[in-house]
């Protein structure tokens, strides 16, 4: 028989080792909190498949999709997450500026629907901040501009080669900034490199009276690729900013000239004058003095022009939000936006006969085999892509892709992936 | 109220007799702190027990024992003096409420913030999950902190000094003397902190570029300007065991942060010269008087006034990098990212509390308790520069008045227990919003708000003949919104004046039991709880600016399980383990504009799931100094990883987390025999693990340190 001073010794030995062996275990055991599944289900065979960034709740989603036309796309289980506000799609890659990580990321598009982070650049080494306009100078070559302390007259800038995504050259420049008048502030907008020429949008903002400063429409020239001398161009047609950092405010046509879209409205870098279309000709710096397209006055309920994109034959496509149904900005992500066809030749507007949304915030739609695409995300409402045909009417249009995210999602680009 | 110590009486020659009586006694007041730990235990609340008395000596941060604590979280963004949040049972924030002798510690100032307080001035930490009894009279939603200074009875006078890692030293001297025959008692406490805070932080956020803009691989870098110092200097001057009075004692306290701003909400935001430094004065007058009505009868009255001033500067003309090397020149501020304006922003807060409680005991089966509390706070601010758009709505009188009124009726009945409660909640308050109202300019807009809700609670124990303990209790409770939460920290927590009142439904059942065995004793607890939370106030998470403001979640509702497990092996060893599982699911159905939610019942996002942690201790009563008694610890904690992001969206491999923290802290005391004086040397996160609380923050390394902790108590 076993003493019994000796099964308790046993049995405390015992229990102290169960004890610990359960410590031990409690925390082995459970090791994942994150199922990380990352089997996820593959998008269905497809010839070509395109990329959507969205915000659906927080933060904002890249997913890529089959077809722009058919189908539904769910970030349910799917996409990988960013957080960022200014997206550039160029040849095979998108770009993404995300603010929390100060990171200018690199994604590469796949054949096969993948979307792949293949690097990223540091925005400290060129601007405290981040890169506010994402620009494409050429085919191998981005430009990319942020804030230096509030643009008081100097702005960052750095030329990115792509696809290697290497800045191999950066620098500040000169914006304007009036000591006498120092709560005005010039934000950079989107700009193009033409002739030995950077041409630069933006606008003005009056920190003390908290309003735009606008007096006339301005782009800035630089010599490129020095980024130096500017010189501040005007035109008078109306008052407003020109191509807005983070929207699609600037395109060209087949003839090379530039289209820079002016918004005036009281809501949007303007003081609630009429908004439209300014262009510069290939190869010049001035102002087109001939060339105003008034949206506006031909859309009404004070239509604020926010984006264009160029489809073909002077046709262009562009949103409007009408200021008429807004109190404040915030407001530009309620019901206020339509889509309208641009006659850029003819300077005729029509607009679309599409449900009110707000689509004009949809930063980067896409231009593809002559259709236009973006996406009408009705607030409290369903939300999907739109095809837009340029040779019909008011109602050319169909729907498309549809988007299941719940009752809240903005679109923020569509970028195609190389085809099959 | 605050009871710390000035010094009590001048130390005499030291005998070994003397010394041996010191021992037994400090060995008896162990033993007291024990009882009243069990005790507590056994209450009907759902509650844990925290013995600091017992590991007086360690140079444990209190942090660290909370985060111990079955069910609790403590989340940290830094090193000494940073923030830091509190869970329990899923609910975190501000919905967890500290108080310190029963006081809401939340007017005391941040020199009060409790990683400060050192653990030789703390009797024992008490921990209410879900309901909180009424004495706690506040409006704690997902549970409440207390913590008990200590309450010798007898004079005593301890001291200690610590340092460690990234230059850290702690001090602290607390004592108390009173004279038997008028009842004067001086007592009072002191405490300095300081700290570099210069630890290796790497990873996303800590990033330098090349020439080609790309990240420097295996860059690290020290954080350089996260210097930290406080100071605390408490003293209550009055008299104690007088007939009229079990004391009436007026306490003045100073207390005083200094400290350096290093990063924004994530670490991809670096600050090289932001400053905060805030100073507290708060008088107070704390009356207590027990036996009244033939024994029957005993009231407690609290009243205090504290005026808190907070200072942020951000004057700085250049923007840094994590190298500490300015980047850019010529700018306006480091904060506010592409919006920076320089700021040297000012608060002025004026708090009056009022507390009282009665007690009442019509027999010895019964008690009735009332309380009551009163916060009333002014906020007001100012900004020398007025440059910062950020500081207008705060450079204006914001004002907050809340009040709690609660009463209790106890019930002993055999091995029964039952306690019905009742609270009202009653808040006001005025903030300042900078927005968009009907036109195309922001203006200032005043903001008020006020709500009033009834809270009712159970509690109820039964102690079965086996020696089993059940327990269970129930709540309908309301939280306000608090002054950070409503008004900002002056720093990245901007105001946030549309919150609302958060409200909880909250139940916990559990069950106890005692295993002893022969000399030995075997603990175990198992509970489970539940929670229906609507109108959760957390954090937003952080802008593009690197700020962010606290915002109501609709509703969530948390489902959890606990259990815990003590082994004593004779007086040699402890082995203590615990794990929680809760499954917190936001449970709000559609959106505010009625639309179907794309999350529902999903996962709450930020905000792990599962918590372990356990700890092996063996002690010694024969050392080979001196031969004094000696203590080794091991203790380790574990958190998995968790999504940052609500977990049904994006690709789940793909997905943002915080990474699993699996931190081992190891320690031992050396008390010796001949001196009433204690060593310690301790070591957290021993493999120097990367560890984060939040998302992109990282927090300390290695941390070694070593401590002497001298007391004195008198006969």
């Amino acid at each position: 028989m076993i003493p019994f001073n000796t099964t308790m010794q046993r049995f405390r030995k015992r229990t102290a080792m169960g004890m610990l062996a359960m410590t031990v275990m409690t925390i082995m055991a459970c090791t994942v909190s994150c199922n990380k599944d990352d089997s996820g289900t593959p998008p269905p065979a497809s010839e070509q498949y395109y990329t959507l960034a969205a915000w659906a709740d927080e933060p904002q989603y890249l997913a890529s999709a089959p077809s722009l036309t058919e189908g539904t796309l769910s970030f349910v289980g799917n996409g990988l997450e960013a957080e960022g506000s200014r997206y550039l799609w160029h040849k095979n890659y998108v770009y993404l500026m995300n603010l929390p990580q100060k990171r200018f990321i690199q994604y590469e598009l796949g054949t096969d629907g993948s979307i792949t982070e293949k690097a990223y650049i540091l925005t400290d080494g060129v601007v405290p901040n981040y890169f506010q306009s994402l620009n494409v100078v050429d085919d191998n070559t981005l430009l990319v501009l942020g804030a230096v302390d509030g643009n008081r007259g100097t702005a960052g800038w750095a030329r990115i080669k792509v696809p290697e995504f290497e800045v191999v050259d950066k620098g500040t420049l000169e914006v304007p900034f009036d000591e006498a008048n120092p709560g005005v502030e010039f934000f950079v907008g989107r700009g193009y490199a033409d002739n030995g020429h950077f041409i630069l949008g933006g606008y003005f903002y009056d920190n003390a009276s908290g309003a735009y400063a606008s007096d006339g429409v301005k782009a800035l020239v630089y010599d490129y690729p020095a980024m130096t001398n500017m010189r501040v161009i005007q035109t008078d047609v109306t008052s407003g900013g020109i191509g807005y950092d983070y929207l699609s405010s600037l395109d060209t046509d087949e003839a090379g000239n530039h289209y820079f879209v002016a918004s005036a409205g009281k809501y949007w870098t303007g003081n609630g004058g009429n908004s439209g279309i300014v262009r510069i000709k290939k190869g010049e710096t001035q102002f087109d003095p001939d060339y105003f397209f008034d949206v506006t006055s031909q859309v009404g309920r004070a239509a604020c022009l926010m984006g264009i994109n160029y489809v073909g034959d002077g046709i262009a496509f562009g949103t409007v939000q009408y200021e008429e149904l807004m109190t404040h900005v915030r407001d530009r992500l309620q019901n206020v936006g339509q889509v309208v066809k641009l006659d850029l030749v003819n300077k005729i507007a029509t607009v679309m006969n599409t449900p009110l949304s707000p689509v004009a915030m949809v930063r980067s739609p896409l231009v593809q085999d002559g259709k236009y695409y973006t996406a009408l995300c009705i607030a409290d409402g369903e939300a999907a892509l739109y095809e837009f045909d340029p040779s019909g009417g008011a109602d050319s249009f169909k729907k498309g892709l549809a988007l299941d995210a719940g009752g809240w999602v903005q679109v923020q680009l569509i970028a195609p992936h190389p085809a099959n | 109220m605050l009871s710390f110590y000035a010094v009590a009486q001048p130390p005499r020659r030291d005998t070994r007799a003397d010394t041996a009586i010191r021992s037994v006694q400090l060995d008896e007041a162990v033993v007291a702190g024990k009882l009243a730990t069990t005790l507590l235990q056994q209450q009907p609340y759902a509650i844990d027990v925290v013995d600091v008395g017992a590991i007086r000596g360690q140079n444990a941060a209190l942090n660290r024992l909370l985060d111990r604590v079955p069910g609790v979280r403590v989340r940290e963004t830094g090193g000494l003096g940073s923030d830091a949040s509190y869970t329990i049972h899923g609910l975190s924030g501000k919905s967890v409420k500290f108080f310190i002798d029963g006081i809401p510690a939340e007017q005391l100032g941040g020199a009060f913030g409790i990683s400060n307080f050192p653990v030789n001035t703390v009797e024992r930490i008490e921990v209410y999950k879900g309901v909180v009894p009424v004495h706690l009279s506040s409006d704690a939603l997902g549970g409440a902190i207390n913590i008990v200074t200590r309450q010798d009875p007898q004079p005593y006078l301890d001291l200690s000094y610590a340092y460690g890692s990234f230059n850290t030293h702690r001090a602290a001297v607390s004592g108390k003397w009173y004279h038997t025959a008028s009842g004067f008692t001086v007592q009072g406490n002191a405490f300095f902190n300081r700290s570099d805070n210069d630890y290796r932080v790497w990873g996303t956020g800590v990033e330098v570029a090349d020439v080609t803009g790309r990240p420097i691989p295996g860059f690290s870098a020290r954080r350089f300007n996260d210097d930290y110092t406080s100071y605390l200097l408490r003293t209550e001057i009055g008299v104690a065991g007088k007939r009229w009075a079990d004391k009436l004692l007026f306490g003045t306290s100073l207390s005083s942060i200094d400290r350096g701003i290093q990063t924004g909400r994530t670490m991809a935001f670096v600050f090289g010269s932001v400053r905060y430094d805030e100073q507290t004065v708060m008088p107070s007058l704390t009356y207590a008087k027990t036996g009244l009505l033939r024994g029957k009868l005993d009231v407690e009255i609290y009243g205090s006034y504290s005026h808190v001033e907070g200072h942020t500067l951000d004057t700085s003309s250049v923007k840094y990098n994590w190298e500490g090397r300015g980047i850019s020149t010529g700018v306006h501020g480091e904060m506010g990212g592409i919006y920076a304006q320089k700021s040297s922003y000012r608060f002025r807060d004026g708090t009056a509390l009022w507390r009282a409680l009665v007690t009442y005991r019509p027999s010895e089966r019964q008690l009735l308790r009332l309380a009551y509390n009163s916060q009333a706070l002014s906020r007001r601010g100012s900004d020398a520069l007025a440059l910062a758009e950020w500081t207008i709505p705060l450079r204006f009188p914001q004002h907050l008045y809340k009040q709690v009124a609660g009463v209790a009726y106890e019930l002993n009945h055999g091995p029964f227990k039952h306690i019905l409660a009742a609270k009202y909640y009653h808040y006001r308050g005025r903030s300042n919003a900078y927005d968009y109202v009907d036109t195309d300019q922001r203006e200032l807009i005043p903001v008020h708000r006020a709500a009033q809700d009834w809270g009712l609670s159970y509690a109820g124990r039964a102690m079965l003949a086996s020696g089993t303990l059940l327990k269970a209790s129930a709540e309908q409770t309301m939280r306000m919104p608090d002054p950070v939460e409503l008004f900002g920290d002056g720093t990245s927590i901007l105001n946030a004046p549309g919150l609302q009142p958060e409200r909880s439904f909250n139940a916990n059942a559990a069950v106890q039991h005692h295993f002893l065995l022969g000399g030995d004793m075997l603990s175990i607890m198992g509970g489970l709880f539940f929670r229906d939370t609507k109108d959760l106030i957390w954090l937003g998470e952080g802008t593009h600016l690197g700020t962010a403001r606290y915002e109501n979640l609709s509703r969530i509702r948390t489902v959890g399980t606990e259990a815990s497990a003590t082994y004593h092996l004779a007086q040699l060893l402890e082995i203590t383990t615990n794990a929680t599982y809760q499954d917190i699911r936001n449970r709000q159905r559609y959106t505010a504009a009625g639309t179907p939610n794309l999350v529902y019942n999903d996962r709450l996002r930020n905000m792990p799931s599962f918590l372990a942690s356990g700890e092996v201790r063996i002690k010694s009563t024969g050392g080979l100094l001196d031969a004094g008694a000696a203590s080794l610890y091991l203790s380790t904690h574990y958190v998995p990883e968790y999504y940052l992001w609500w977990p049904s969206l994006g690709t789940p491999s793909l997905k943002t987390t915080i990474p699993a923290q699996f931190v081992q802290d190891v320690g031992v005391s050396y008390r010796l025999k001949r001196l009433p004086c204690q060593l310690t040397a301790d070591c957290h996160n021993l493999f120097n693990r990367q560890v984060y609380d939040n998302y992109l923050l990282q927090k300390p390394g290695r941390f070694i340190s070593m401590k002497i902790n001298y007391q004195l108590t008198s006969k």
